[in-house]
């Protein structure tokens, strides 16, 4: 279960909220951002504490929104005994120092994970499997500390990879080359074309501010809402939304961070659709979006944009040519047929082409298929399609979703 | 390098190959992962299968229930109301609809683990589409049957009475004539659990039945067969209920909660008396309301909206109401989803 934040917020020069610990009294966590220095009031002698390190991650995940300053915090901030020279306007040339020493901080880090990276192929992969969890747990602190928490988020899932499935190794190894691939593409930053740059930026951590993205040319369009995913983090809930413009033709992903454990309710449900104005985060193909203003509904989802198995896998092999880091991607596949096979499921197309399914709605999917072809829409993650949502009469059925951790 | 060679040299470790001279082998290798592992996903072959088509299930005799319906079921399921998943079956089974397909593998797991009541509840919502399902998996067996009387000639006991408990809701008389035929033959546990299929759609012409069953040597067969004959005439201690309520209100605010909800005619009686019952029980008014909430059978519900705005509309009931009116207005809902 998440951390419960009481309270969060933001102005351009702090990040604060408040959050329940052992003692009656909710601590006050407040970050300056000019400083990077954290302030709380939990008794912990470490410094930073988790809280200021939790809520250092959360802003750099998913900032929160913009708010007034609560009384407490501008005591708060002064107990830093810095000199009191914050200004309220930014400076552009001390922002851009800032921004300089950060990316400094990061390529430090990523030498770091280099030489640790070096270290495991040198022991072999073999040797990895056993190692303690903790092993990976220092690494990715160690990114948090150097401000790279995309970068460290990676090396947590690294660590979290199952020994036990098949593929481990396989897996292992293809992680292992992507890692290294983002390293040298944020070594030789400049050199890349602007959409990849924004991509590799992104990966590690340093997220594009939400009104520089709600600044953006949007684009109008109904959406397809086609499917949602809920997983719960260590720290919050995440929350995948995935859409599909009929006009435009393009995919679009809504992804939300909740620390309180609540699903984030933005009333686009699966199975409906809206007409909306949506700006994207820049990248190689940008996906990711944000919505401006308020979505109207329009009426309700009849079909999916499904293909075969092998356009699909095209289309995919494509999508990793312009990005190759990313971790999933949608995928329609348009009358397939639901197969069990020693207990593991799989769709099959019309040319017999199979793709694998994971997550738990094998028995969701035969059931409305009843034997008969399907469109099924997912997350495709290279090895398996994670079935999210279901044509069906002319309807689209959203498969039950349950939290995973 | 192969991706197979990359593999073993990856898991084996540079360290411990010969080739120790090659101080960057760790980037080589790393490098080479990135490359060969793009490969391996982007263009991993296609893999095949050919699969062994599905027997398909018989159709449909049912329709399936309506959108807000289907939406409300999924709330209960997601046990936010789950003590209305009884009721809400209930409704749908007197309906005579059946549930969306991707709620059937929820609800034949929910029915593993139930009592027979509930599984014959979910045997009756399933469609043809849950029999066919439950075949392809061992752990649902038990929903398998395709009738009820093969259910009731070849399942196991508590398979039996499942299957006396659908029959009964078909047709009352057929269900008692197939226990009255297999009665002598039934061991005294197999008795005492299909006799209480009896509840479903009891009628007067059970009592002949019931009161030769009196004279069974099992003790709690006795038992059952005589709380059925107390339930069949239930209405005369109602009536006696009645009489006493309409002499004395407060005694209103002492009716018994009883475990199954009240009899129809009971409910019908009680909310055409509520004016007055509300007006004499004052104080006691709210206790009585939250009971009656509960326990009004479904079909006498929406009358018991007036019992809700009268209710409401008295300042010192409003407060303790929340709950009350919160529970008539969700079942009225479900009742009026299943309708449409």
């Amino acid at each position: 279960m998440p951390r419960r934040w009481l309270e969060l917020g933001r102005t351009n020069d702090a990040v604060w909220g408040r959050i329940k610990g052992t003692a009656n009294e909710p601590y006050q966590v407040a970050i300056d951002l000019q400083t990077s220095s954290a302030t709380c009031t939990c008794p912990s002698r470490r410094r930073p504490c988790k809280h200021a390190v939790g809520l250092t991650m959360l802003n750099a995940a998913a900032p929160p929104a913009e708010a007034p300053p609560p009384e407490w915090l501008a005591a708060s901030l002064q107990q830093r005994q810095k000199p009191a020279e914050r200004r309220a306007i930014v400076d552009p040339e001390r922002a851009a120092a800032r921004a300089r020493r950060r990316e400094q901080r990061i390529t430090e880090g990523v030498d770091d994970l280099q030489r640790w990276l070096e270290d495991l192929l040198r022991a072999g992969l073999a040797e990895a499997a056993s190692r303690p969890w903790r092993s990976f747990e220092q690494m990715s602190a160690r990114l948090v500390d150097a401000q790279a928490p995309g970068l460290a988020r990676y090396v947590r899932e690294l660590g979290s990879l199952p020994y036990g499935v098949r593929d481990w190794p396989e897996r292992m190894v293809i992680e292992l080359g992507q890692v290294w691939l983002l390293l040298t593409a944020w070594r030789r930053l400049q050199e890349l074309e602007p959409g990849l740059r924004a991509d590799v930026r992104s990966l590690v951590g340093l997220n594009e501010a939400r009104d520089d993205v709600l600044d953006r040319p949007p684009e109008h369009d109904a959406w397809d809402v086609l499917g949602r995913r809920v997983i719960e983090g260590e720290r919050m809930l995440v929350q995948r939304t995935w859409l599909w413009g009929r006009n435009s033709q393009r995919w679009a992903l809504l992804l939300d961070f909740d620390p309180g454990g609540q699903p984030v309710e933005h009333g686009l449900a699966p199975g409906q659709s809206f007409e909306a104005d949506l700006c994207f985060y820049a990248g190689a193909a940008p996906l990711r979006a944000l919505v401006r203003g308020a979505p109207r509904q329009v009426d309700a989802v009849a079909t999916l944009p499904g293909c075969s198995v092998a356009s699909a896998m095209r289309a995919y092999a494509e999508s990793l040519g312009r990005n190759p880091w990313q971790e999933r991607t949608p995928l329609a596949l348009a009358s397939v047929v639901p197969m069990r096979r020693d207990g593991a499921w799989s769709v099959t197309d019309e040319q017999h082409h199979m793709v694998e399914l994971s997550g738990p709605a094998g028995w969701q999917l035969l059931a409305v298929s009843g034997g008969q072809p399907i469109d099924v829409f997912g997350e495709f993650n290279g090895f398996s399609l994670h079935p999210l949502s279901v044509a069906y009469n002319g309807r689209l059925v959203p498969l039950r979703d349950v939290a995973e951790t | 390098m192969s991706f197979g060679a990359l593999l073993e040299q990856a898991l084996a470790g540079t360290l411990r190959l010969a080739a120790a001279g090659d101080s960057r082998a760790e980037e080589g290798l790393l490098r080479s992962a990135a490359y060969e592992g793009m490969v391996r996903l982007a263009a991993r072959p296609l893999q095949r299968a050919v699969p062994t088509p599905w027997i398909p299930s018989e159709p449909e005799t049912k329709p399936e229930i309506g959108l807000a319906a289907a939406e409300r079921l999924r709330e209960i399921l997601d046990e936010r109301r789950p003590e209305l998943l009884r009721e809400w079956l209930t409704l749908a089974v007197d309906a005579g609809r059946r549930v969306p397909y991707v709620e059937i593998p929820e609800l034949l797991e929910t029915a593993r683990s139930a009592d027979p009541a509930l599984r014959e509840l979910i045997m009756n919502v399933g469609g043809q589409r849950m029999i066919w399902l439950a075949r392809l998996n061992p752990e649902w067996k038990f929903a398998a049957w395709p009738s009820a009387d093969d259910q009731f000639e070849l399942g196991t006991l508590s398979e039996r009475v499942v299957a006396l408990r659908r029959l009964r809701r078909a047709s009352p008389a057929a269900a008692r004539a197939k226990l009255e035929s297999v009665w002598p033959n039934e061991r005294v546990d197999a008795r005492v659990a299909l006799l209480g299929a009896l509840y479903i759609g009891l009628e007067s012409a059970d009592e002949p039945l019931l009161r030769q069953v009196l004279l069974d040597s099992g003790r709690d067969i006795r038992d059952t067969a005589a709380r059925l004959l107390q339930r069949l005439t239930a209405s005369v201690d109602e009536y006696e209920l009645l009489r006493q309520i309409d002499a004395d209100a407060s005694v209103a605010a002492r009716l018994p909660s009883p475990t199954e909800p009240w009899s129809e005619s009971f409910s019908r009686a009680i909310v055409a008396r509520l004016p007055t019952l509300l007006a004499r029980l004052r104080y006691a008014a709210p206790a009585f309301l939250r009971d009656a909430a509960l326990c009004l059978d479904p079909r006498v519900a929406a009358d018991g909206e007036r019992l809700l705005h009268l209710g409401v509309a008295s300042d010192w009931a409003a407060g303790a109401l929340e709950r009350t009116v919160e529970t008539l207005e969700y079942r009225r809902a479900m009742r009026d989803e299943l309708r449409q």
